[in-house]
């Protein structure tokens, strides 16, 4: 039986699950994965399934969506069959809401990478900080009243200069991106949200969604991972 | 006096009267969609002050009719933003005429329009009426090819669609469009192709391969809810009345009553709503998702262009939650 593979080729980092005894799982730039040619440690022989933006990208594998490789891998590892989840990553942020272990809708940004992980690491830098000091703050109340990334740069800047403290900018920071995906989430009934993507690894994010919508969030361990997780369990693989 | 003149129209309007008068109809939309590079249409209406965050149908309507001798400008019952269309052309010293659909559906109402219509285009009402059935005739052929289209799978979507969306003035030359959509019944053949049965609903698509795109999917489209309602499918009373049957410029109840009959008909699995940004038709999304009791994805188009990789992501998660895994 061939080693089943999944792998999840998104807009900053590419990510892998390995499937044998047990699942490994290893992470890649993605723009060093296509203009370097890095090797993504895929045993010979493996069945590969992809997603993501880059799921073309490898040859001889099959694809399937992100909204179905991502609920697979979340529904693998949590007992759940009626939650929404949110997965927020480097350039896009998708709201699924699944009831009775299936996929009933979805919904992903448009037009705008606002609230997304690109959006906190560009803060980050404009605010001197680390990604993950950035991600510890849990926002409040509203501070920044843009609501495009470029222009929030403009904004976080002048507070700079007007010496409002950095503590109160990043919480602010982070409530913008809670307020950019609070209105999908209302969409669905407030039951469970599971929280997957690079970005669930702000743990203030969580809290602000904990905090605001009064309901459980769940972060699934390797939260990062689970659409790589979901194409490596999909019945896509093929079978030898 | 207006003859052989070419006149450009923003939306669907009587187009007896135009034929009357033996003028050109020149529908401004598949005009600017036809171009070769659209989006330099759309920065041509920037360029004198229309705002970026406007709809770029009407950036591109505006430009196209600076090539035309008049506009007739639907008013009332399409786009809110073709009043103001109208009179950034009057400062160009275009010739305009607005068309209204009357709001409360009412016969005078709409005779008085095509009557007033009538007189700018140098015609009359009676003299409409003897082009009544040339034009019923035409808009049957459209039919045919969407009846082709969703009971056997006859005829591409592509072909389906176009047929009917250019009946709003027969590619301005109804003698080759005739022929044209002849070829295309006559050419029908049985197609092997399965997948998903699709409606697509809302504004005509500015995503220039948005059909060929969730073809290419593997969905099946089989009914776009407005183009067909440019082929004026209704029976009954004269030709006046298929003015105000027409659903689009009226309420939007009368949208979704067409549409949930249309989709039971057809046995739809899944509906695409094609909203355009910037438009106020993007509100009319929370009343077709209350209504329609499918699987349904909204889709938004800004600038003119092949779909961009993130609808593409959008089109293909729809498809796999319809097909499952």
């Amino acid at each position: 039986m061939a080693v089943k593979v999944g792998v999840d080729i998104g807009s900053r980092n590419t990510k892998v699950a390995v499937l044998d005894d047990e699942v490994t799982y290893s992470i890649f730039d993605s723009s060093e994965m296509i203009y370097s040619g890095l090797d993504l440690g895929i045993p010979k022989g493996s069945s590969v399934v992809t997603t993501g933006y880059g799921r073309h990208r490898i040859e001889g594998a099959v694809s399937i969506p992100e909204i179905r490789a991502h609920t697979l891998g979340v529904m693998n590892t949590l007992d759940l069959r009626d939650f929404t989840l949110l997965d927020i990553g480097g350039q896009d942020f998708k709201i699924t809401r699944v009831e009775k272990g299936g996929i009933r809708d979805f919904n992903m940004n448009d037009k705008c990478a606002a609230g997304t992980g690109r959006f906190l690491e560009k803060m980050s830098e404009v605010l001197s900080l680390s990604i993950e000091e950035l991600g510890g703050y849990r926002g409040t109340r509203k501070v920044l009243e843009s609501t495009c990334s470029v222009f929030t740069e403009s904004e976080i800047i002048g507070m700079m200069m007007e010496d409002v403290p950095r503590e109160e900018i990043c919480s602010g920071v982070i409530f913008s991106v809670f307020e950019r995906v609070r209105p999908y989430i209302r969409r669905y009934p407030l039951d469970t949200i599971v929280f997957t993507g690079g970005v669930s690894r702000s743990e203030g994010l969580r809290r602000t969604l904990e905090d605001e919508l009064e309901v459980d969030i769940v972060v699934p361990d390797n939260a990062q991972f689970m659409g790589a997780l979901g194409c490596s369990i999909s019945r896509k693989h093929k079978t030898m | 006096m207006w003859s052989h003149m070419r006149i450009g129209i923003t939306t669907t309007v009587p187009i007896e009267p135009f034929l009357a008068s033996g003028n050109e109809v020149v529908d401004l939309n598949n005009l600017f969609i036809g171009e070769r590079d659209p989006s330099t249409v759309v920065e041509e209406a920037q360029v004198i002050g229309y705002p970026r965050n406007i709809c770029s149908w009407i950036k591109g309507l505006y430009a196209k009719s600076l090539e035309m001798d008049g506009v007739v400008g639907v008013v009332h019952g399409d786009c809110s933003n073709t009043e103001s269309l109208l009179d950034t052309l009057r400062l160009k010293d275009v010739s305009v005429h607005p068309f209204s659909y009357p709001s409360g559906r009412e016969r005078d109402l709409i005779v008085g329009e095509i009557e007033s219509l009538c007189s700018y285009l140098g015609t009359t009402i009676e003299d409409a009426s003897l082009k009544a059935e040339r034009v019923e005739g035409l808009r049957s052929l459209a039919r045919k090819v969407d009846e082709l289209r969703w009971k056997k799978l006859n005829v591409s979507a592509d072909d389906a669609f176009r047929c009917q969306l250019s009946t709003s003035d027969f590619d301005s030359n109804p003698e080759r469009w005739e022929r044209w959509v002849e070829g295309i019944i006559s050419d029908a053949g049985g197609r092997d192709e399965e997948g998903p049965r699709l409606a697509m609903i809302g504004v005509p698509p500015i995503i220039t391969d948005l059909i060929s795109t969730v073809e290419g999917l593997g969905g099946r489209l089989i009914f776009f809810e407005t183009a067909r309602q440019f082929t004026m499918p209704f029976t009954d009373g004269d030709w006046i009345d298929r003015y105000l049957e027409y659903t689009y410029p009226y309420s939007i109840q009368g949208r979704i009553d067409d549409i949930i009959e249309q989709i039971r008909m057809r046995k739809v699995d899944g509906v695409i709503h094609y909203v355009q940004s910037f438009c106020h038709r993007q509100i009319d999304d929370i009343m077709f998702r209350d209504a329609l009791d499918l699987p349904f994805l909204t889709v938004e188009g800004n600038l003119p262009g092949p779909v961009d990789e993130r609808t593409k992501i959008r089109l293909e998660a729809f498809l796999d939650l319809l097909e499952g895994e």
